[in-house]
């Protein structure tokens, strides 16, 4: 029971400092001078809640969550390529 | 708490507590670097090795074979994706900057 106990603290923790990082690379999003700034700052953001997920998924013991987590991480990767291609499309147009 | 429980809690917390380390120090170097490109390098050091050491921590402190083969999915998914997404974003910055001087020289 002791060792459950320790378990859930130490996520806990992982919880919040991720939630911190998220919150400030989004931050950092909002900031950022240039178009790549802010792309590099939402596919950080999009990593920390892949881990946020699965710390959750560990602390409640519901394993599906870990398929939220998959999914999230091949959309993050899906909106990125798009929005490259969408801005060096737009460059050729030029 | 026996013995065995807390090796592995001192293993999986020391694994899990450097993956918040990385993190951490990825997030301070996105704020402090002074350009695109080495904003990248520091996003790039928590997509790869944060991720990993949060997920071996994780598997350390709640293991069951089924979460130890969804995260390993999506650590190859991630590891696959990232290194991709970094090419994507610095083939869009090495475009931006000739565009740049361009306008430079035309004022």
């Amino acid at each position: 029971m002791k060792y459950e106990a320790a378990v859930q603290t130490l996520l806990t923790v992982g919880m919040v400092v991720l939630s911190a990082g998220a919150l400030a690379c989004l931050v950092r999003a909002i900031i950022g001078p240039t178009r790549a700034d802010r792309l590099i700052a939402a596919n950080m953001t999009g990593t920390q809640v892949i881990c946020l997920i699965c710390i959750t998924a560990a602390r409640t013991g519901e394993h599906a969550f870990t398929d939220v987590a998959l999914i999230f991480a091949m959309f993050s990767f899906l909106a990125s390529a798009v929005f490259v291609r969408i801005v060096t499309e737009r460059r050729k147009d030029r | 708490m026996t013995v065995a429980e807390g090796i592995r809690l001192a293993i999986g917390g020391i694994l899990m507590l450097g993956g918040l380390f990385i993190f951490v120090s990825s997030i301070i170097g996105n704020f402090r670097f002074p350009d695109a490109a080495t904003r990248m390098h520091s996003a790039a050091l928590g997509d790869t090795l944060g991720i990993l050491l949060v997920f071996a921590g994780l598997a350390v402190l709640c293991f069951s074979m089924e979460f130890l083969l969804k995260l390993g999915i999506i650590l190859l998914m991630m590891w696959v994706a990232g290194p991709a997404c970094s090419h994507l974003v610095s083939g869009m910055i090495a475009g931006e900057k000739p565009e740049k001087k361009e306008e430079k020289r035309k004022k």
